[in-house]
């Protein structure tokens, strides 16, 4: 039984592990923050022995987990703008170097836009359209209820198209 | 007030990720602000995920399943020891409660159930009894209330 769940935990692992993390790291947005979470999630995860029904029962089980970590962090998320200076110094200081590759600028930029929402927010969107969970899965791991879901995410929706239309007008008007 | 929600975002969100749309949905589109927004948003969000996953993810090593699940263990070993070093100083009282106890029913088998019942008898007892066993029960009925909620509480939020 036990090598048994250790199997079904190594296939789930193997998995979902790495975008797991990349969720959580771009939701707090700084790399050792998104470490400890991301460990002390698979900690609590392991200890709780779901039920193991499916994937995506577990897949949601965990996230679910994630949501309560980073929320009870919320305080420490602080440092994320910290942490994102740093990075918009240090990519400064080498955006002359010619290895520096096309797609990290495009990235950095985004990611400006994208933290422009509040962390809730983010996390809604990333789980709507990124992961592609529907609207009761998502109010299941954010212990919301769904129509107050639906309104949440609708804010963060219009925020996030508010300031990417900003952006494309501004575009025009350079060019 | 305007529109949250449409009735077509499931239809609409799995369309995007298909290759070609329906002319109906098309159609939709143009004319509903909320799909406007979900078609924009989703698009841009998929976009990041992929640039920010060229430029974030190769450089990150992440433990393996084995050490992780291995840690877990270690950690619950760990958690257990140091809840068994915690609760060491309880010990003593926790014996000597135990010993009494045992102590007192040895008593009471032996010699005490005589004089007990002598008290019991006795007239203000007799009176006082009544209420002191309506008391218990409601201490005892909010007790087992309490250990309900804890335990739904518990079933409720696991973590």
């Amino acid at each position: 039984m036990e090598k048994n769940r250790k199997e079904i935990w190594e296939k789930f692992y193997t998995n979902h592990s790495r975008s797991f993390w990349f969720y959580i790291y771009k939701i707090c947005g700084d790399e050792h923050m998104a470490d400890d979470i991301y460990q002390e999630s698979f900690v609590k995860f392991l200890k709780a022995k779901p039920d193991i029904e499916n994937e995506r029962h577990l897949k949601v089980y965990l996230y679910r987990i994630a949501f309560h970590l980073i929320v009870d962090k919320k305080r420490r998320i602080k440092v994320e703008k910290k942490s994102f200076e740093e990075k918009i110094h240090t990519y400064e200081r080498d955006m002359h170097d010619a290895r520096q590759e096309s797609g990290v600028l495009l990235s950095m930029e985004m990611e400006k836009s994208f933290k422009r929402l509040k962390p809730k927010q983010r996390m809604l969107l990333w789980l709507a359209y990124v992961e592609g969970y529907s609207y009761s899965e998502i109010a299941q791991m954010t212990d919301t209820k769904e129509n107050s879901l639906k309104v949440q995410l609708f804010r963060a929706r219009e925020k996030l198209a508010n300031i990417l239309k900003t952006q494309e007008q501004e575009g025009r008007t350079q060019t | 007030m305007s529109k949250k929600i449409c009735p077509m975002e499931t239809e609409v969100l799995k369309s995007l990720g298909e290759e070609k749309m329906r002319s109906e949905l098309q159609e939709h589109i143009a004319g509903c602000q909320v799909c406007q927004d979900i078609a924009l948003v989703q698009g841009w969000m998929n976009r990041f995920n992929k640039t920010a996953w060229k430029t974030d993810m190769p450089e990150k090593t992440l433990p393996d399943a084995e050490s992780m699940w291995g840690r877990v263990y270690a950690k619950r070993k760990l958690d257990k020891k140091i809840v068994r070093k915690a609760l060491r100083p309880l010990l003593i009282p926790q014996v000597l409660s135990y010993g009494l106890l045992i102590a007192g029913i040895i008593y009471m088998t032996i010699w005490g159930f005589k004089k007990f019942g002598n008290i019991l008898d006795s007239r203000m007892i007799s009176q006082i009894l009544p209420f002191f066993g309506i008391m218990m029960f409601i201490v005892l009925i909010s007790l087992s209330f309490c250990a309900i909620i804890v335990a739904f509480d518990k079933r409720k939020h696991p973590i």
